[in-house]
């Protein structure tokens, strides 16, 4: 097994009060594996990615819980091992938004030469001295990323690996990330929404890329989106994610065949593609809750037709149903 | 200028300016600045102007709180006296070098072309000095009176106005509400006081806010040279040029006058910074200081 | 990029012209009879007419101002009234005093004031931050006459550690006694750049494409040192340059202070004495170094800054 996340609570302290972004959040991830995380803006899918890597903004915090990769205890590693070991060599990420990833005063050639670099000298276990970063690159290095980019899908690669950010469009931006992603070969990568706010036709083609590469280096991803569409897709398995807690996980096709919490039920029927023959579609009446103003018990029975008294009492945690392998948080099922 | 404060309520203001303890100290430096130089003759306890040889480079005592200098006049009178000095030429120079790049900056921007090139010629000449360099070469012209002084400011200080106004009055003269109001048949120097000075004449308040602790700081350098303020008038700048000739004897004397100028600048600074901060109501950060002061550095030197 | 250049070069000399028409007009207007200056009050009639043709004071004054950006092209601003020598003598023996001073403040500023304000953003909001932006606020606020004051009284005559005035004998000497004055004038300015790289680098610790590099496990210190920092140096850039400008033009105040003999002295004695051709070359020779530093600051941005080439 390679990622193991056991009761994760991530809170955010802020001047309107504190809340938990994420609460009690459990999974697993195999070698391999491609994980989509599905849940509305606000739900708490971004923190729950970028805590894995320990990359929170400065006012949230882990409150509890472990993280285990390939057994190693993420949390209680030291920032610097977390620094040389896992970011960018295990574990990389790629983002939503192409436009600002890039250091726009640096060409794309510095920029992926640093990581290489860097990625080489740790696996071959050598010293590392600080200026060595600040050298220029060798060709061979040059070569392999040229030949990276050229698979994205960047055409005269070899000139314009030269370029500044600034010459390139938010499609290509996204597949240099994707070049950044992968040349250090990670064993897990993380996708926070890579392809929202990309045109769609553009959007296909990073998905077939993405895929490749997936498939090419054999890399777990955990695929955060909002869009469900995209994750049947992509994803072997599903999780939904509401307000901070994890209420449902399955393999796609079960998720998509026999959803059990009411929000996925919810969540698919808004589907345009499910729309029936009526023309109106689907919603799900009300908002999602603001952290710092949770309501008890379950978070969502103030929007679920199914609600009962007993949902307004207690939180319901993720239980196993039926098969070992669909999951779900919920009283009523 | 006080225009601007018509239409704020003063409630808004205390309360904002309680609020933080460094927009509280600017405000309280130049109210008590403004005090001193106002009230000066009143509250001096001796005539500054009173030469005294006997009494020369004395030390510290009740008669003479801070001693007495070269001819034996009295240091604190003379402190108070050079308060006037100063703040009559920061905020004189600054308000005549506002008014002029005002003048000059609309000009430019309303009558174009060849007007507009030669007013842009003007103000790029006049930017092209170190700012002591030209007031040092206008004053030898001019000779140094307290007016001149005033004058030569202005002059060297109108670029940086007239150029923002000039930008300013540019894309505001094309706004839609002007061209609404030309349309209606308003004439222009009525348009140009209703809508254009009010809209302009904000983040320019703020600028000069900063430069009168610039200007200040060059008076006081122009009289430690000797081409500031004449004689018998007191000037802080002075004041330092007599503590620099008397180091050895009598190192108090340039204490004093440093710590004045200090707190004149910093106090000008941190005023205009809390100017800014309620202007501008996206900025409430707490932040230590201000770009203002750093004004008043830009070639003292 | 080059078009932006090219612009700025050509507008360079059509400045200095109008800072020649306005110097020579303004020295013009100075009262006081300037033959009578050169030659005294007991010259002769035949003196006084030499000067005057020697120098074409009798002509209408447009002419004098061709005769003297004439002159100017061929490299000769004039002579000192008082003792003959050639003014782009007097400026020759005058800049390199200027420009030690000038460099070694641009020195610190770079290696002092940068890190600073590097160190405030990184640990934003923390002692350290509040430290060195008082301290900042502080400097900033002390016009650098004064400090030069308080320094002297302080280390030089209460502490005997440094010498009062003068340039010194020999490399150490000299440096010694360049201490004081150095940190006088640059003092001002390392406190404005800390404030100004703080600020740009606040903004772009906070970017997307830092959270991207951290995320990349790329060493902190190299992340603030290269990436970020590089994004962060522009304005800090501007500044200088116009920090440099100020500077050559004319310490005058500090160069009286501690006794050197450099450009800004020069001027102010040359107005002091009424020194007309002085006073034109150095103003001249000021004027044309401001104008080229900040030239300088505006070109090595757009080394620095890539998007910069392209938006002109």
């Amino acid at each position: 097994m390679l990622l193991e996340v056991k009761n994760l609570s991530v809170e955010y302290i802020t001047s309107e009060g504190r809340g938990y972004a994420v609460e009690n959040a459990s999974f697993k991830i195999e070698e391999g594996q491609i994980v989509g995380l599905v849940g509305e803006s606000s739900s708490g899918k971004s923190t729950l990615g970028w805590s894995i890597i320990r990359l929170l903004p400065s006012n949230a915090r882990i409150r509890s819980g472990d993280i285990l990769l390939k057994g190693r205890d993420i949390i209680k590693m030291s920032e610097r091992t977390l620094n040389e070991t896992i970011r960018g060599k295990e574990i990389s990420v790629i983002v939503q938004d192409p436009q600002n990833a890039l250091n726009p005063v640096f060409t794309i050639h510095t920029q992926i030469n640093d990581i290489l670099s860097l990625y080489r000298k740790k696996t071959r276990k050598t010293k590392l001295p600080l200026l060595e970063l600040f050298r220029s690159a060798d060709t061979e290095r040059k070569k392999e990323a040229v030949s990276l980019l050229t698979k994205v899908g960047i055409a005269d690669a070899r000139r314009r690996i030269d370029e500044y950010p600034y010459c390139f469009s938010g499609g290509m931006k996204q597949r240099v990330m994707m070049v950044m992603a992968f040349v250090v070969n990670p064993s897990l990568l993380i996708a926070d929404e890579p392809t929202t706010g990309l045109d769609v036709t553009v959007e296909a083609q990073i998905l077939e890329h993405l895929k490749d590469l997936i498939r090419q280096y054999g890399t777990a991803v955990l695929y955060i989106t909002h869009d469900l569409a995209v994750i049947s897709e992509v994803a072997d398995k599903v999780m939904v994610m509401y307000a901070g807690n994890i209420v449902e996980i399955a393999n796609k096709s079960e998720l998509f065949d026999s959803p059990l919490h009411p929000y996925t039920k919810a969540l698919i029927k808004c589907l345009p593609r499910n729309a029936t023959q009526k023309d109106e579609l689907e919603t799900i009446p009300g908002s999602v809750p603001n952290i710092f103003n949770l309501p008890h018990g379950c978070k969502f029975h103030p929007r679920c037709e199914l609600a009962k008294q007993i949902c307004k009492g207690k939180r319901p945690l993720l239980k196993r149903n039926h098969s070992s392998s669909h999951e779900v948080a919920c009283f009523l099922v | 200028m006080n225009a601007k404060k018509g239409f704020l309520k003063r409630f808004e203001i205390f309360s904002f300016v309680l609020s933080s303890p460094l927009r509280c100290s600017g405000v309280v430096i130049v109210v008590i600045l403004l005090f001193i130089a106002i009230f000066a003759p009143a509250i001096a306890p001796h005539d500054p102007y009173d030469i005294n040889p006997v009494n020369r480079l004395s030390e510290i005592s009740f008669t003479h709180p801070f001693g007495t200098d070269n001819l034996g006049r009295d240091v604190l009178s003379r402190m108070f006296y050079g308060t006037r000095t100063a703040l009559f030429v920061g905020m004189m120079g600054v308000s005549v070098s506002l008014l002029m790049g005002l003048i000059l900056g609309m000009i430019a921007a309303y009558c174009g072309s060849i007007i507009d090139d030669a007013i842009l010629l003007l103000f790029d000449t006049l930017r092209s000095f170190p700012t002591i360099i030209l007031i040092l070469v206008i004053i030898s012209v001019v000779g140094p009176s307290i007016t001149n002084i005033v004058l030569a400011l202005a002059i060297t200080f109108m670029s940086t106005y007239g150029r923002a106004v000039r930008a300013r009055t540019l894309s505001v003269k094309e706004e839609d509400y002007i061209k609404a109001a030309e349309a209606l048949g308003a004439r222009r120097l009525r348009i140009i006081r209703s809508h254009i000075i009010k809209n302009v004449v904000g983040p320019l308040i703020i600028m000069a806010g900063m430069d009168v602790g610039y200007m200040i700081a060059l008076e006081a350098g122009l009289s430690f040279l000797g081409l500031g303020v004449p004689p018998p008038t007191a000037s802080w700048g002075k004041m330092l040029r007599v503590g620099f000739d008397y180091m050895l004897k009598d190192p108090l004397l340039i204490i004093w006058p440093s710590i004045a100028l200090f707190v004149a600048v910093a106090g000008f600074s941190l005023l205009a910074e809390a100017l800014r901060n309620f202007l501008d109501p996206s900025v409430r950060r707490s932040v230590k200081g201000s770009l203002s002061a750093i004004r008043s550095q830009e070639s003292i030197s | 990029m080059m078009f932006f250049v090219i612009r700025r070069l050509v507008w360079l000399p059509i400045t200095l012209f109008g800072v020649m028409i306005f110097i020579f007009f303004l020295l013009n207007a100075l009262p006081g009879d300037p033959v009578t200056a050169m030659v005294g009050p007991r010259a002769t009639p035949e003196m006084r007419k030499a000067i005057e043709e020697k120098f074409h004071l009798n002509e209408p004054v447009l002419i004098q101002l061709v005769y003297f950006i004439k002159n100017v092209f061929q490299g000769d601003i004039g002579r000192s009234i008082w003792d003959g020598r050639p003014v782009l003598e007097l400026i020759g023996n005058a800049l390199p005093n200027t420009a030690m001073l000038a460099l070694g403040s641009l020195f610190l500023a770079i290696i002092i004031g940068i890190p600073l304000g590097a160190v405030s953003a990184i640990y934003h909001n923390t002692f350290a931050d509040f430290l060195i932006m008082g301290l900042s606020f502080l400097v900033v606020s002390i016009p650098d006459f004064v400090s030069a004051l308080l320094l002297l009284l302080l280390f030089s005559v209460t502490l005997n550690l440094f010498p009062v005035s003068g340039l010194g004998s020999g490399i150490l000497d000299q440096i010694h006694h360049l201490i004081l004055p150095i940190l006088a004038l640059s003092l001002p300015w390392i406190g404005y750049i800390a404030r100004v790289v703080r600020g740009t680098m606040l903004d772009v610790l906070s970017a997307p494409y830092i959270k991207m590099e951290k995320s990349f496990g790329l060493p902190l210190i190299f992340i603030w040192g290269k990436y970020a920092l590089r994004n962060a140096i522009s304005p800090a850039i501007a500044t200088l340059g116009v920090m440099m400008g100020k500077l050559l033009g004319g310490a005058v105040l500090i160069e009286i202070i501690f006794t050197r003999p450099g450009l800004g002295r020069l001027v102010a004695e040359s107005v002091a004495t009424r020194n007309i051709p002085v006073i034109q070359g150095t103003v001249l020779v000021t004027a044309t170094l401001f104008i080229l530093s900040n030239l300088v600051a505006d070109i090595s941005y757009m080394f620095v800054d890539p998007r910069i080439r392209y938006e002109r």
